[in-house]
């Protein structure tokens, strides 16, 4: 089986999951067969979540064998971040670069101007899911950046989620038009921005 | 029996990159070392490339640079960053892949 996370909860998981242990804090784990790929084990945590499952999520793209979640969950000090997430889930802001195909830059003076330009893009974008982030006056995790997107969470309540996001989209909607790319806002997800496995040891699994 | 579950590929992509992945830490495999070792060596130039980059781009804002350094430093970079990305490519190695996790510091990329 693979480890999807961990949870204080006692209550009945979704069909094909499984609790593994027998003290306050257990591994929720699913069949190997249909958690092979990111996609499977994401899909399964947020139906758990969903169910009401507060759960210290894995990062689905970490496959880790139910065993190594089970070691972790006995040598790792995981009661204090299950019951700081506990009642909680994360809303994701993001800022999509949109993909343009650009003619290739061959000189030097235009290479460099053109780096400059993409550094003061980024900033813009950062400094905007700051200030939305600071508005929700919650934890937030570090910004995140992949080659196209830049991405920040904020961990909240699960029952004011609903009413929180909605008004940080009135904000991303008033500011579309400060920065490049598409402002969206996604959630509620498992807090996986909040789950930080190096500092629980996992490499101790 | 496990009901299909639909994510939007947006959303999907959203959430595979959280920072709880610890599959990013600097690793060496037995089995793969040379891979392993090359990520972490071209990992580091990559870094260290990144770091003039942002060095020229200040110079430059600063009006410290002629056009003929601009042009030289732009150049050198470019090709180190071409160069580069050639290398971990024969190694299978994305440009993403460059990417080290130094724990608390975070990301080197």
């Amino acid at each position: 089986m693979i480890g999807l996370g961990w949870t204080s909860e006692t209550a009945t998981v979704p069909d094909g999951l499984r609790l593994h242990g027998d003290g306050p804090i257990r591994a929720l784990c699913a069949p190997t067969a249909v958690s092979k790929t990111a996609r499977d084990r994401l899909g399964m945590q947020v139906r758990s979540f969903d169910a009401g499952i507060d759960l210290l999520p894995i990062a689905p793209s970490h496959q880790i064998s139910s065993q190594q979640a089970i070691s972790m969950m006995r040598t790792a000090d995981m009661a204090p971040i299950i019951t700081q997430l506990k009642t909680k889930g994360q809303l994701t802001l993001s800022v999509q670069q949109p993909q343009i195909a650009t003619d290739p830059i061959s000189d030097g003076r235009s290479w460099l101007a053109a780096r400059k330009n993409r550094h003061d893009v980024r900033a813009n974008q950062a400094d905007l899911l700051h200030h939305i982030a600071a508005l929700a006056g919650r934890p937030v995790s570090p910004l995140r950046r992949t080659n196209h997107c830049v991405q920040c969470d904020i961990l909240v309540e699960r029952s004011e989620a609903d009413k929180l996001k909605d008004q940080l989209a009135h904000h991303l909607h008033g500011s579309s038009g400060l920065v490049e790319g598409v402002i969206s806002i996604t959630g509620l997800w498992p807090p996986f921005g909040f789950a930080d496995l190096q500092r629980l040891g996992a490499s101790a699994a | 029996m496990i009901a299909p579950f639909e994510i939007a590929a947006a959303d999907l992509q959203d959430t595979l990159t959280r920072v709880a992945d610890a599959g990013g830490r600097v690793q060496i495999d037995p089995d793969r070392v040379e891979n392993d070792l090359a990520r972490l060596v071209l990992g580091l130039m990559e870094f260290l490339r990144q770091l003039m980059e942002l060095q020229a781009i200040r110079q430059m804002e600063h009006g410290y640079l002629t056009e003929e350094q601009e042009e030289k430093l732009g150049t050198t970079l470019m090709r180190a960053e071409a160069a580069i990305h050639d290398l971990a490519a024969k190694f299978d190695l994305t440009p993403e892949d460059l990417s080290l996790d130094l724990g608390p510091l975070g990301r080197t990329i």
